[in-house]
């Protein structure tokens, strides 16, 4: 009983049918209209530039002390095992600066990056309401009153949450990955290049699940619209479905899309699901790769068990962010966050085409 | 507590997959808390060769494999646990959803009233994810952070004991400081859902009521209220932001340096020759592996402050009671009876008596002892000022309201002695507003009687006027009709309303200000349709519009929940000042002779 337009990312989806007129929705998703959506967007955090600055200025710092503490327990494992106590309190000392370095900048990060996204918030918001108040009467009437209420409050702090967290993770992200390789390849080469091999699975196992969980998760996000568009039909229209005494086919409607959802939910899920505990596996993997062949390097004397612990705590380093950036590119994470992405920027547009 | 029962009772059928979930997760996590333990082997023994003092390459190649097989254990082991506790937890969500959305299908209208339908809907959508989520991060975060916690340090503590001073004051620093935030931040949850819902309903106020906004210009005024209301969301946010925002840089402190104190403790002891750098290495691995369950303990607590809020709200849907029940067994009895026993001779009859009627939790009465007898056949119409109770009136015949005082008859025989299915198959409701549901327009019409055949439609629909246009549409019948009804006139809507009621061929056919948005001409068709189509349905018509009524047999005059004045429109013309006014105000002086 509903067509469904399929565009993966786009607000038809989540809301399942109910949605026919061409100028309702659909123009926003082409991909130069995103790029604009986007452009907008990125205009909100250029008028809070130093806020960014700050951000990003505590974030190198903590990268920086992250990346340090490692070298300097590296070394205290060396003293350790070549019985050189002497300089055991000084490396310490300094360890322990670090840490305390890194977690003060954690702290200045999450203050500002929670500033800076309410402040976004706040600014989008009262845009938006500006724009809605002040938008052409034919608009709101052509547009579930429901629809535009939810632009404002989830959408606008989705579309916040997503973008500062996104920024400073992904520059963190980005840092930490250079700062890693450039210690693990300092240390030894052929023991980076081994504890590559896991990245490169990790890379494939992505693609390999990402295409396929893509579309499942486009299609829970599309039934899940169909059940959560039924559910705001049904009881809104309560009165009419008891004066016809409809209640039970109603429900008997209702019960099979909601377990359709679930079938397909659990498919989605037990797939995205199963990426934690396979990245674990690959993560346990360099573990074994580390110990193993950095002992055999050890044992000829290539590399000192100091390198081996800091490579252990690198290798860990490295594939969480590997993964971090998976998160923020490809299929099972975006249909969720995208969906809320394009239609709150949308209200401007009709400005426009007004 | 009661509601909890009845929410764990939606478990029962799943507990055992939860239970498989969990113990998969004891073995995922043993896979990861039985490495650092080899690692300090394949060092201590291997690399430094042990008490012999000679590197041994093949034990480092024997413990490789080992761990190389426990990883993959591991990994399957997690795959299987998201397997069944997603098996667990969307079964159960999916059983929560169908028995809430059923509750609130079978809910009285009162009931929905107090819950509102906007609260109710977020709930069947909203909450029910909340609990979702909940649930599975209850599921696999709870073992899996005890299971790093607890297990992780006994493995740190079974390394060397001298570690156990780290343990025994970064623990409970971490417990302290958790426990701290979430009493801080808890109660400000609910300040914020308050925010966000008076945020909310300054938007609703705007959207549904722009064209007043426009009309007195109150746009600056608005956007001032809302830009208020906003602010105080965001500082609200912003606290609880700041606050939580805690948590993780001073976990991530206190770990790191509890991390340091086990170097510092293991070089001490590596002096004094009791310990090799093996095992301090694995002693540092494990301290991490503490800190991420300790982490993972802090996130759930955060989904268990929403999770516990969604679920108080599903229970709240699923312990309210339909009040609105079908009449006693006796009246079953009866039912079954009738079809033996011959139809009473006059069917469509209805009659109040003594009848009150006040909303529940308002004192204020909308009805007031009303005594009015409708004969089978007959076309009553109602009419009175906005807000005088007609719509109420004609609500408590199929029962969407029950009575507070007196009682209503249907047929002799009192509403609340029917079958609710029974009593709302004779007597048919076009409600005032005409709610279509995204279907086509011939399934909108056959929801009156599922199953009638296409030329019983298309009858109906002519009858109800309603033909000629829906010819005119793209599809004809079969044309989808948009959300809400949007791609159609409220006139057309009404039609189609309409038509949907006569296919039902009731006894007794209630309109509820349902003529409102056709023209004269129509309604007058109608009327004369109606009138030759089915002459033996007792009618009863509320209106607005004077000229909706006055050919109906009798007239009846509401006034502020009592019968003024009962009669023709002629009689009523005469004796009722009353109604004299509404007709004069609405047709002039010169309009009785339209």
């Amino acid at each position: 009983m509903s067509t469904t337009n399929s565009a993966p990312s786009s607000r038809v989806a989540s809301r399942g049918f109910g949605r026919r007129f061409p100028e309702d929705r659909g123009a926003s998703e082409k991909p130069a209209d995103r790029k604009k959506t986007i452009s907008r967007l990125i205009r909100y955090f250029r008028s809070e530039l130093p806020m960014v600055i700050s951000l990003m200025f505590t974030t190198v710092l903590g990268v920086v002390a992250s990346v340090v503490a490692p070298a300097l327990q590296s070394s205290a494992i060396d003293a350790i095992s070549s019985t050189n106590f002497g300089i055991i309190p000084r490396t310490l000392f300094g360890m322990a600066a670090a840490y305390l370095l890194y977690g003060i900048s954690l702290l200045i990060q999450g203050y500002i990056s929670a500033a800076l996204s309410q402040r976004i918030i706040r600014k989008l918001r009262n845009d938006l309401f500006g724009k809605i108040v002040d938008l052409p009467l034919r608009y709101l009437d052509s547009h579930s009153h429901g629809d535009i209420m939810s632009r404002l409050t989830n959408d606008a702090e989705n579309i916040s949450d997503v973008i500062s967290s996104s920024l400073s993770t992904m520059f963190s992200g980005i840092l930490t990955l250079i700062g890693t390789i450039a210690f693990m390849l300092y240390y030894n080469v052929p023991l980076t290049l081994l504890s590559c091999i896991t990245i490169i699975a990790v890379v494939v196992v992505i693609t390999f699940l990402g295409k396929y969980m893509s579309r499942v998760y486009v299609r829970r996000q599309i039934l899940l619209g169909a059940v959560n568009g039924e559910v705001e039909e049904k009881v809104t229209d309560f009165r009419t479905v008891t004066a016809y005494n409809q209640q039970e086919a109603v429900i008997a409607d209702f019960e099979k899309e909601s377990d359709s959802l679930c079938r397909t939910g659990i498919i989605a899920d037990v797939l995205g699901g199963s990426i934690g505990p396979v990245m674990n596996m690959l993560n346990n993997c360099t573990f074994v790769i580390v110990a193993v062949f950095g002992a055999w390097f050890a044992v000829r004397g290539y590399i000192t068990i100091g390198v081996i612990s800091a490579f252990i705590i690198y290798a860990k380093q490295f594939s969480r962010m590997a993964m971090i950036r998976f998160l923020f590119k490809p299929a099972p994470v975006f249909p969720r966050d995208s969906a809320s992405f394009s239609p709150s920027a949308e209200p401007f547009s009709p400005i426009r085409a007004y | 507590m009661r509601e909890k029962q009845s929410m764990l009772n939606y478990m029962k059928r799943y507990w055992w997959m939860g239970i498989a979930a969990a113990l998969f997760m004891v073995l995922e996590v043993s896979a990861d808390l039985y490495q650092p333990g080899v690692m300090a082997v394949i060092v201590d023994d291997g690399i430094l060769g042990g008490t012999g003092g000679s590197p041994d390459i093949a034990l480092i190649r024997r413990e490789g494999l080992k761990m190389i097989l426990v990883v993959a254990l591991g990994g399957i082991s997690g795959v299987l646990c998201g397997l069944f506790a997603n098996l667990c937890c969307q079964n159960y969500a999916n059983d929560l959803r169908k028995a809430s959305f059923r509750r609130i299908m079978h809910f009285s209208f009162a009931q929905t009233d107090t819950f509102s339908t906007g609260s109710l809907i977020t709930r069947v959508t909203n909450d029910i994810t909340q609990i979702q989520n909940f649930v599975m991060q209850f599921m696999r975060g709870a073992v899996r952070c005890l299971m790093y916690s607890v297990v992780g340090s006994w493995c740190l503590l079974s390394l060397d004991l001298s570690f156990r001073t780290v343990v025994w004051i970064a623990i409970p620093m971490i417990l302290v400081f958790t426990a701290l935030i979430i009493i801080r931040t808890s109660p400000m949850f609910a300040v914020l859902q308050a925010k966000l819902d008076h945020m909310n309903s300054v938007i609703e106020e705007n959207v549904n009521g722009i064209r007043v906004v426009r009309a007195f210009v109150q746009e600056n005024r608005e956007k001032k209220r809302f830009e208020d209301a906003n602010q105080s969301l965001v500082d609200t946010q912003m606290k609880v932001l700041v606050l939580i925002s805690w948590l993780r840089p001073v976990m991530n402190i206190i770990i790191n340096l509890a991390i340091v104190a086990i170097l510092w403790i293991g070089a001490g002891r590596a002096r004094a020759g009791a310990m090799q750098p093996g095992t301090i290495m694995a002693a540092v691995t494990y301290m991490s592996q503490i800190l991420n369950g300790m982490m993972m303990l802090a996130m759930i607590f955060q989904t268990l402050s929403r999770g516990i809020a969604s679920s108080r709200r599903i229970g709240e849907i699923l312990k309210t009671e339909p009040v609105i029940q079908d009449g006693g067994a006796k009246a079953q009895e009866q039912q079954t009876n009738s079809s033996v026993v011959p139809e009473p001779p006059v069917a469509g009859t209805v009659s109040f008596r003594g009848v009150s009627f006040s909303y529940p939790g308002v004192r204020a009465r909308v009805l007031h002892d009303i005594n009015l007898d409708i004969r089978a056949g007959e076309t009553l119409a109602i009419v009175g000022a906005t807000g005088c109770g007609k719509s109420t009136l004609a609500s408590l015949i199929p029962r969407f309201y029950d009575a507070t005082e007196g009682s209503v008859l249907v047929d002799g025989r009192d509403v609340r002695q029917y079958p609710l299915k029974e009593l709302r198959d004779k007597v048919t409701v076009v409600l005032q507003k005409s709610e279509l549901f995204s279907t086509t327009i011939r399934d909108n019409i056959a929801i009156g009687r599922p199953g009638a055949s296409a030329e019983e439609i298309r009858a109906a629909a002519v009858t109800a006027q309603a033909d000629d246009f829906i010819m005119q549409q793209p599809d004809g019948y079969d044309t989808a009709v948009a959300e809400g009804g949007m791609s159609l006139s409220g006139g057309q809507r009404q039609r189609i309303a309409i038509a949907r009621a006569l296919l039902r061929r009731s006894e007794i056919l209630i309109m509820d200000d349902s003529t409102s948005a056709l023209d004269l001409e129509t309604e007058a068709a109608l009327n004369r349709a109606l009138s030759a189509q089915h002459d033996r349905m007792t009618r009863i018509i509320i209106a607005q519009r004077i000229a909706s009524v006055r050919h109906a047999d009798r007239i009846a005059v509401l006034d502020k929940g009592t019968i003024l004045a009962l009669g023709t429109h002629d009689q009523l013309y005469e004796s009722c000042p009353v109604y004299r006014d509404i007709c004069d105000s609405q047709l002039g002086q010169g309009g009785m002779t339209a």
